[in-house]
């Protein structure tokens, strides 16, 4: 397991390392007239040709990245050339804001298709067809729809909660509540539809699977059947698919960012980029990228624990 | 297993607890009337007033910043502020300035006349977006210390006007060239910025200056400014009372006014086509005139505003704005829609069988686009529309790359105006078109300064010159629209799209 471990923290640094410099390459080598856009519409040449000099953007594009390398790797992602604030500390206040929401998402897309799943699977019938179809309705809705519902009736209509914006815990852990709740439900329904199908359909293949009807035949309850052998045996599968819904739902989370103004990742990727805020934005497809390597590694050791073969075979 | 029940009771009461105490997280900013809670279109980008760059990011600065003049919407003349007196010597180079003697920064620190004549020479040297407001600035000192003394090396019309706005603010002169100006003001103004309650992107608060010296002129003992940049979710901050006020777009207005809230509206903005290779370079046709002129002829503008702008606006063919100098009204009924002439005119230039003309698009900014390469096409005029990275859109068109294009441009002061579009080293005159009437009308305006009717008809020379030399094909000027819950009030300036924050009150 550690060698394992060891092995997937060397893959990560080494595609951090590729994603950085491609992001790097890509962005400063766009073209346009950076300064210019930075200063806005009634500045001068003059003006202009200054700040691309106080940017370093005169310098070779090789000089450009040796100077972010040198400084990215004692954690100094430099200073966002729109606002001036240093780029990691502002980078790690918008991921804790979008991570409060997408991990209570994943808490309750978890909960939810874990429920759904396995309720769909055990009864199946009426049920499951219930369930089945609302879970392709709620896939169906796009996030960005429901978000407007959902504001339109509790924000505006009941004033339940607030329209828009983000309260961090530590201030009111009501008022955090509150604001995240709507966001939560917008990003979480497609989620916990699409996993609820794949725990329904990964719970079906272990209860027909032979050492289960054995385990049965054996007097095991129902109970002990699914909890300690059906439900361990389906994790896999389920696992997988919430770690890939964790990285789409911090994806997805731009539309929700925006529907709600809650100033998270999403809302800073496209903000910087928009503003040619290029510390900005490789700054943020940095963090990004250790964000997905260690969602994936901690997947990974989870199934390696829950599943001993997944660590062999990989 | 056991877990699971007392995480669910947690998740509960918190949810009791969040929507009994709604009201006060949602809507408690618009029912505090101590509090004043705006929504801005844009995120700040700096407080150091040097690199300020105003417009939209108005509000962020004008908290902490307190102006030398400020100006009179009546008469949109300056009037004292900070400055209590002033007066220029005969050719208006040498402005002397009195400052009250009882103004101090939010540290306790004076604000004296040297830290006026330094903030002057970091606006000039700071090479910023509004660095040329102090282009022609050749000097500032300070005699004593509540006498600044500003000399140029040539007048300039639009100085008193530019110490209303960004060119007036003065900051600290600890924080002046330290990095610090940018993130945390110090400055002379009503508020300070609350760096505790403050997440900059997020939200901005700001608390009253202990030491300001006209507290009264602002009812709010708090403002809270949340950048929002969505339309749609800054209407449901203000539908939800979560904001007294925004600035909105007009795709916003119907929804506004159903849902109650109170919408006020300017016009301010020009928009239209920059005709900006007059020399011929990349288009030789538009070095002619009458080419020119075709294009404001061939160009329905009338109905470009009473259907797709929805009648927000009004028509125009200048660029300065009714009630400032140079504004002539007459020339406004200069270009009606004649496609009969603008063909006539082409044909006079050479041009029967029409000529080809490349532009970048603009259509995710406006829906004229396929309407007016229709109408070009119909006299002859064959447009070729090329696509443009839309963040790249103005320093594409200032770079000189088309030799037409469509733009919107604030309006504000009418020399500010000429300065930025017409001489050859300007921002707007991507070509650098040199025009020596141009340079002669300008100078002629430069030294009637000070006498108001010789000022006027000078600008009005400029503005005429303009207009039947068609610079540009201005089609009209479109309204902004600022919307409100109703629980405050504002007066817009004539020269900018949001309120200053000075003009705020309750309305109870």
């Amino acid at each position: 397991m550690i060698l394992f471990i060891i092995k997937r923290v060397l893959a990560g640094f080494a595609l951090l390392f590729g994603v950085s410099t491609a992001t790097f390459a890509l962005v400063y080598s766009g073209g346009g007239d950076i300064a210019g856009q930075l200063l806005g519409g009634d500045a001068g040449p003059e003006a202009v040709a200054a700040k691309a000099r106080q940017l370093g953007l005169d310098q070779p594009l090789m000089a450009q990245y040796w100077h972010w390398l040198t400084h990215a790797i004692t954690g100094d992602l430099g200073v966002s050339w729109y606002s001036s604030q240093p780029v990691l500390p502002t980078i790690l206040q918008r991921l804790s804001v979008t991570l409060s929401i997408v991990v209570v998402a994943l808490l309750v897309v978890t909960l939810a298709s874990v429920t759904i799943g396995i309720v769909a699977a055990l009864r199946r019938g009426w049920i499951d067809r219930v369930l089945q179809t609302a879970s392709v309705i709620g896939l169906a809705l796009p996030s960005f729809w429901v978000g407007l519902v959902l504001v339109i009736v509790f924000a505006i209509s009941l004033r339940w909660v607030p329209a828009t914006g983000f309260v961090p815990f530590q201030e009111s852990p009501a008022r955090w509540f509150a604001s995240i709740v709507l966001p939560v439900v917008a990003l979480g329904l497609a989620a916990a539809s699409a996993t609820a199908q794949q725990v329904r359909s990964a719970v079906i293949g272990v209860l027909e699977q032979d050492y289960v009807r054995t385990l049965r035949a054996r007097g095991l309850s129902g109970t002990r059947v699914l909890w300690g052998h059906v439900l361990r045996n389906a994790a896999p599968p389920g696992l997988t698919v919430l770690s890939l819904q964790f990285i789409s739902m911090v994806g997805g989370a731009v539309i929700i960012e925006r529907i709600f103004a809650i100033n998270g990742m999403g809302s800073l990727a496209v903000d910087s980029t928009l503003k040619n805020d290029i510390p900005v934005v490789v700054g943020v497809m940095v963090v990004m990228t250790v964000v997905v390597v260690l969602i994936n590694l901690a997947i990974d050791i989870v199934n390696g624990f829950i599943n001993p073969k997944a660590t062999v075979a990989s | 297993m056991p877990k699971f029940p007392l995480f669910l009771t947690a998740l509960l009461a918190s949810a009791v607890l969040a929507i009994s105490g709604c009201s006060a997280g949602g809507a408690g900013a618009g029912a505090d009337t101590s509090t004043l809670a705006l929504a801005a279109a844009v995120d700040n980008d700096t407080f150091d007033p040097a690199q300020l760059s105003g417009g939209q990011k108005d509000n962020y600065w004008q908290a902490v910043y307190d102006t030398l003049l400020k100006l009179n919407y009546q008469t949109m003349q300056p009037e004292p502020n900070v400055a209590t007196k002033w007066s220029y010597n005969d050719d208006k180079t040498v402005l002397t300035m009195t400052l009250r003697d009882d103004v101090k920064f939010s540290d306790g620190t004076p604000l004296t006349a040297d830290v006026v004549a330094k903030n002057a020479i970091a606006l000039r040297d700071g090479k910023g977006p509004n660095g040329y407001m102090a282009a022609s600035l050749a000097d500032a000192t300070a005699p004593d210390p509540t006498t600044v003394v500003y000399k140029f090396s040539a007048p300039d019309p639009a100085f008193l006007g530019y110490l209303t706005t960004t060119a007036g603010a003065v900051a600290n002169p600890k924080a002046i060239g330290t990095p610090q100006i940018a993130t945390t003001p110090s400055g002379s103004g009503p508020y300070v910025l609350d760096t505790a309650a403050t997440i900059p992107g997020t939200s901005y608060t700001f608390t009253r200056n202990p030491h300001y010296w006209n507290r009264i002129a602002f009812p709010y003992d708090k403002v809270v400014i949340t950048p929002i940049v969505e339309l749609s979710a800054r209407l449901n901050a203000l539908k939800s009372g979560q904001v007294q006020g925004a600035i909105i777009e007009t795709a916003g207005i119907d929804e506004a006014k159903a849902s109650g809230l109170q919408v006020k509206s300017q016009s301010v903005d020009w928009r239209g086509l920059m005709l900006a290779d007059r020399n011929g370079t990349r288009t030789p046709a538009l070095k002619d005139v009458r080419v020119r002129q075709a294009i404001n002829y061939a160009l329905d503008k009338n109905s470009y505003l009473a259907n797709i702008e929805r009648g927000h606006g009004k028509p125009t063919t200048q660029i300065f704005l009714p009630g400032s100098p140079g504004y002539v009204d007459a020339l406004d009924s200069r270009y009606p829609y004649d496609p009969a002439k603008a063909r006539q005119l082409l044909a006079e230039a050479g041009y029967a069988g029409g000529f080809d003309l490349v532009m970048p698009a603009f259509d995710y900014r406006s829906g004229v686009q396929p309407v007016m390469v229709q109408q070009l096409a119909a006299v002859g005029i064959r447009v070729r529309i090329e696509s443009v990275v839309p963040d790249q859109y103005n320093s594409v068109m200032k770079a000189g790359k088309y030799s037409a294009f469509w733009m919107q441009l604030t309006s504000g002061d009418p020399w500010r105006n000429a300065q930025k579009t017409l001489p050859a080293p300007s921002a707007w005159n991507g070509f650098r078109v040199d025009d020596p009437e141009v340079t002669r009308l300008m100078e002629t305006a430069r030294r009637a300064y000070g006498d108001d009717g010789a000022y006027a008809k000078a600008m009005g020379d400029i503005s005429t010159y303009v207009v039947e030399n068609a610079f540009f094909a201005p089609w009209y000027r479109i309204d902004s629209f600022y919307a409100t819950d109703g629980s405050v009030d504002f007066t817009f300036s004539a020269w900018a799209t949001s309120p200053e924050i000075r003009t705020y009150h309750p309305t109870q």
